[in-house]
């Protein structure tokens, strides 16, 4: 069966998440430029994900991660090939006092536009990296994790390109390992948006946006469906077996948090955040 | 009976990729291995590994009082223990560490706020075993007799089957019960205590105790105790462990202690009985009687063979292992004596008419059932308090069914 095999020093595993820096992510909504927020919700996710590979006063070899920054270039913002590079990552974000720079000059600065078939590619490259890394070395693979932050459409030069980038998300999606596919996961977010949120569905929607976003995504692994069920937040959504691991028109900052934690709870490391939500799991 | 107790194997190993000092479970044995314990540190707690030390400390030492450990008395003293020991300690680890690490530990105390464990003790007292049980470390005990039921003590949702292969049926993976250092004990401890027999105790933390669950069969009882046995060096048991999470072993901490029990006729003991019969010694090996016997005459064949009967009567006896439950009763007034195994209905069980007995034992002994001779003392009162003859009735029925 698909995605059992759950990180730990004897196969770790390994993520990426892809940040939009956009132009439009520079915009202010509440004073606070969206960029800003989600870089917020970053630094939130990796002080939880430090907790979890902390034991005792040494760092447990769980996973690898890497981020993808995009617009109209494609550019690494961060690779950790291994927990304590993570950790070493995350200490030095601490004293430089942020995770990653959006200010102007930053590496993380939000401009121009949304080149996100080329940031699909890119992280189709690091995982099969990755992959070729740990089968050299004789280590069981856990299927990679994508998640992919948004806040708009694919758009290069005059157009949207959601074909293109859908392609490449295809692409990405069709990489194999025996634990399962990679998993891809894509969130919309736009506090300023008056949209209709769309949460985890299982019929593909009408709406171009959430249409690319639905076939851009992976269908949820099972172990997770019964998680996210649990989400008051997303309460009120249908979500089935056969649900895409995607969410459009979210505005809320928390559900951002908690759709990534989520996300990245595939390799069965759960923060506390989702540890909550975790219902009864009889062997 | 003299109860004596043999530790044949007692290790721990940390999860793969993690130092031995930072092993969240621990084991402790009292010098005269009448007190044995184990516990596992609740992993999203703070420094679990030194309450689950204070807690396996306290249980073998002489500071606890006596009965059981999670009764209010009790109770009180040992998180007076526990959370002096895992302050003291885990603040003295937080001035060891760097700034880095001091940093993150800080919080860590911050968002948990305690230190939790969970715990599965036994104490042999006189000639019963007593058992202390809080979260999915567990206990087995494996009968030497085969023919007798295991059983397993957990405060997780437990129960053993009579099916060949896995009698063990457990949940793990769920959150666990526990105690903490805010004086907090989640779930309801297991707190029971039965006659001793001669067995094999294994007392595992979770890891160990589900792969137990999901790999031993009655059919093949000895497999895994006599690997076990064989493990002389900590290193050859973290060889041994690992060999295991290749398979299907979780990676997690892992603490293991294996105890043989024996029985032994104290000789400074009278005989209660008529001295035509004396206690029957219980071995902790050969005892060959089949386990199944359902027929007249193969009782027949015992009763005129064995040499041996008349072991004091007992009263009715109840023996209740919460999750493994074997009870000795009469029922109605033909008085059929039933063993039932587990929650198994007296139809799945093997039983054997009073009145059938009555028979076996009048044509071999020519007794006649109400012959007391002056050993009322000694006499069965069973639910409709017929009296049977002192030794000879229970004992034959005990012995036809395999109990001692």
């Amino acid at each position: 069966m698909s995605y059992e095999l759950h990180w730990n020093p004897k196969h770790p595993g390994h993520i990426v998440y892809m940040l939009d820096l956009s132009g439009s992510m520079g915009r202010k909504i509440n004073d606070t430029r969206l960029v800003d927020t989600v870089m917020e919700v970053m630094q939130k996710l990796f002080r939880s994900l430090k907790n979890e590979i902390m034991n005792g006063d040494e760092i447990l070899d769980l996973f690898s991660a890497t981020v993808i920054g995009y617009n109209s270039d494609v550019f690494t913002l961060m690779e950790c090939k291994t927990a304590k590079e993570f950790n070493k990552f995350f200490n030095d974000s601490r004293r430089r006092g942020y995770i990653f720079n959006t200010q102007q000059g930053g590496e993380a600065e939000p401009k121009w536009q949304t080149y996100m078939s080329d940031a699909f590619d890119a992280a189709a490259k690091d995982i099969n990296t990755w992959l070729s890394t740990q089968r050299a070395k004789g280590i069981q693979t856990p299927a990679p994790v994508v998640i992919n932050i948004t806040d708009g459409d694919p758009y290069e030069g005059s157009e949207f390109t959601h074909s293109k980038a859908l392609a490449a998300a295809n692409r990405l999606k069709a990489i194999s390992t025996p634990d399962g596919n990679v998993v891809v996961y894509n969130i919309h977010f736009s506090p300023d948006t008056t949209a209709s949120k769309m949460v985890l569905p299982d019929t593909a929607p009408s709406n171009i946006t959430s249409k690319f976003l639905f076939e851009a995504s992976s269908i949820i692994p099972p172990e997770l469906v019964k998680t996210a069920q649990n989400v008051d937040a997303w309460k009120g959504h249908r979500i089935t077996s056969n649900s895409r691991a995607m969410i459009s028109n979210e505005t809320h900052t928390d559900s951002l948090l908690m759709f990534i934690s989520w996300g990245t709870s595939t390799g069965g490391v759960t923060t506390d955040m989702v540890r909550q939500l975790e219902p009864i799991k009889p062997k | 009976m003299i109860v004596s107790s043999t530790i044949l194997a007692a290790f721990k190993t940390s999860k793969f990729g993690s130092k031995p000092s930072n092993c969240a479970d621990s084991f402790a044995i009292s010098p005269d291995r009448h007190k044995i314990a184990i516990a596992d540190g609740v992993s999203k707690s703070y420094m679990p590994k030194f309450v689950a030390e204070a807690l396996t400390e306290f249980y073998v030492s002489e500071k606890l009082p006596g009965g059981p450990l999670f009764c209010d008395r009790n109770a009180s003293e040992l998180l007076s223990y526990i959370v002096a020991e895992w302050d003291c300690k885990s603040r003295n680890f937080e001035a060891s560490v760097d700034e880095d690490t001091a940093y993150d530990l800080e919080y860590q105390r911050e968002l948990y706020g305690m230190g939790a464990s969970t715990f599965a003790g036994i104490r042999i007292d006189g000639e019963e075993f007593s058992f202390d049980v809080l979260g999915d470390s567990c206990i087995f005990l494996i009968p030497k007799d085969h023919s007798l039921s295991p059983m397993i003590l957990s405060s997780m949702p437990c129960e053993v089957t009579l099916e060949n292969e896995l009698p063990f049926k457990c949940v793990f993976g769920i959150h666990p019960h526990f105690i903490d250092t805010k004086g907090r004990i989640v779930g309801e401890p297991l707190e029971e205590s039965v006659k001793a027999f001669d067995c094999t105790i294994l007392l595992a933390t979770d890891a160990f105790s589900d792969w137990f669950c999901r790999n031993f069969t009655k059919e093949d009882a000895n497999h895994i105790i006599d690997t076990l046995k064989e493990i002389d060096s900590p290193e050859k048991f973290d060889s041994f462990i690992d060999s295991l999470r290749d398979s299907d072993l979780k990676n997690d901490d892992v603490a293991v202690v294996l105890v043989d029990v024996q029985l032994t006729a104290d000789e400074s003991e009278s005989s209660t009985n008529d001295g035509k019969c004396e206690p029957e010694p219980t071995t902790p090996e050969g005892n060959d009687i089949e386990s199944k016997l359902s027929q007249a005459d193969e009782f027949k064949a015992i009763i005129e063979d064995s040499d041996n009967l008349g072991e004091i009567a007992q009263t009715e006896e109840d023996v209740d292992m919460s999750n493994s439950h074997v009870e000795i009763e009469a029922l109605e007034e033909s008085a059929q004596v039933v063993l039932i195994n587990n929650s198994e209905e007296p139809e799945n069980a093997e039983f054997v008419d009073s009145e059938q007995a009555e028979q076996i034992v009048e044509s071999n002994y020519d007794v006649e059932i109400d012959d007391c001779n002056g050993v009322e003392e000694n006499s069965v009162d069973t639910g409709d308090n017929t009296n049977y003859e002192k030794s000879k009735i229970i004992s034959i029925i005990k012995k036809c069914l395999g109990l001692n």
